[in-house]
């Protein structure tokens, strides 16, 4: 078996920030934040919001994605970005 | 890396010939200790109270047959082309919450709540395959090719929780840093090596019990019912969502199917029924446009979940 080195990060990778906060406008930590549609298969796994309510998520292609954000209290927003190489996207949540 | 002089050489690719090849390859299952397991249904999925199979899929292929014309959608006449869109939830949601998850099989999913190297954290799903191992997708283990610096590669931590019901942990947590999975993903990136495993400190896999899992050839699979169990992000946190499907299709390293799955059930396994025990036949790792899709359980990744058992 190999011991893999720990690797630099890919500039290929296409970037979704964002935030999620409540109605009045603090942040929401440990929110889930998952894609529910793309351009291509994605993986499925989901990203919790940091305490600040900040996230960013990865994908490989350009083009349309669906945004899915469930805070701990069960509220569910969406949103779409598109993502292309360049600035991250930006999808902001307000639950 | 020196290569094994006693690797067999094809000019085949490895997985074709494995299961072209090869009779069925399989590790068994294991029920564990403690509690009544639930008995699997008689059409090859589970007994969930609620679930009910779709009537497009329990057709059979005699009776449904798909039209093969490739029409445009009619929204193109006064709309163009649409975007392509992926989705994992696919038309109705036929996902069931399981609530009994302290019992066999469901308590051989866990839950994960994974630390990355940068700190930030994520939510992944698992499966016993042994005492102390359990099997998830590569990309729950390993994060690769992320552009976010300091968030590359093997992630810092994960907590597992087997069994888990919303804020219920029937067989606790255990916290694991010791992980595996493959040059395919680790070093290549290659979505179809995206299947890894955690180690646990415990051997509480004894008692949860674990799934078999297998390399099974085409035929089989492509009249098997895929089943997927897991922790998906969009519902109650920490709770279970089970559905089952029929196999769409398989290539040489990966399977499809139409199960409904969403962020969060990455490592989920995809398994099926065989004599009554479950088995994987593969790890779920992508949600896609019409289907969702998993790394499937070949020989070498057979070879290797057996291994990262002992």
């Amino acid at each position: 078996m190999v011991k893999t080195p720990v690797p630099h990060s890919d500039e290929s990778a296409r970037l979704i920030t964002g935030m999620v906060r409540d109605v009045t406008g603090n942040p929401v930590p440990d929110a889930s934040v998952y894609l529910t549609g793309g351009p291509e298969p994605y993986p499925d796994i989901a990203v919790l919001s940091a305490a600040d309510g900040s996230f960013t998520l990865s994908v490989r292609a350009d083009g349309v994605y669906t945004v899915q954000c469930r805070t701990p209290d069960g509220s569910v927003s969406e949103t779409s970005v598109t993502a292309h190489g360049g600035r991250p996207a930006q999808a902001l949540f307000r639950v | 890396m020196t290569r094994d002089p006693h690797t067999a050489a094809s000019n085949q690719p490895e997985e074709l010939s494995a299961i072209a090849a090869e009779q069925p390859l399989f590790r068994s299952p294991s029920e564990g200790v403690a509690g009544t397991p639930v008995p699997p249904g008689s059409d090859g999925l589970e007994n969930v109270e609620g679930y009910r199979r779709p009537e497009y899929d329990a057709l059979s292929a005699a009776v449904w047959t798909a039209p093969t014309a490739q029409l445009p959608d009619i929204g193109e006449a006064s709309f163009g082309p649409a975007h392509p869109v992926a989705e994992t939830v696919h038309l109705l949601d036929d996902r069931v919450q399981v609530t009994n998850t302290a019992i066999y099989p469901w308590r051989v999913h866990a839950s994960l709540l994974i630390t990355a190297a940068d700190n930030s954290r994520w939510i992944g799903t698992a499966w016993f395959i042994g005492q102390h191992t359990l099997a998830t997708a590569g990309h729950v283990v390993y994060i690769k090719n992320s552009g976010v610096p300091g968030r590359d590669g093997w992630v810092k931590s994960i907590q597992v929780m087997p069994g888990r019901n919303g804020t219920a942990l029937p067989y606790g947590s255990v916290t694991s840093t010791n992980f595996r999975s493959v040059l395919g993903w680790t070093e290549s990136g290659d979505e179809n090596y995206d299947y890894g495993a955690v180690v646990i400190p415990t051997e509480l896999g004894s008692t949860t019990g674990w799934f078999g899992f297998g390399a099974w050839p085409d035929a089989d699979l492509l009249k098997s019912v895929g089943n997927i169990s897991g922790y998906p992000g969009d519902k109650p946190s920490g709770t279970q969502w089970y559905d089952g499907r029929g196999i769409s299709s398989v290539n040489p390293l990966k399977v499809y199917y139409d199960i409904d799955t969403a962020g969060g059930q990455s490592g989920s396994a995809v398994y099926r029924m065989v004599n009554g025990g479950r088995y994987g036949i593969a790890v779920h790792a992508y949600g896609g446009a019409t289907v969702n899709s998993g790394t499937r359980i070949t020989r070498p990744v057979h070879d290797n979940l057996l291994a990262w058992t002992a």
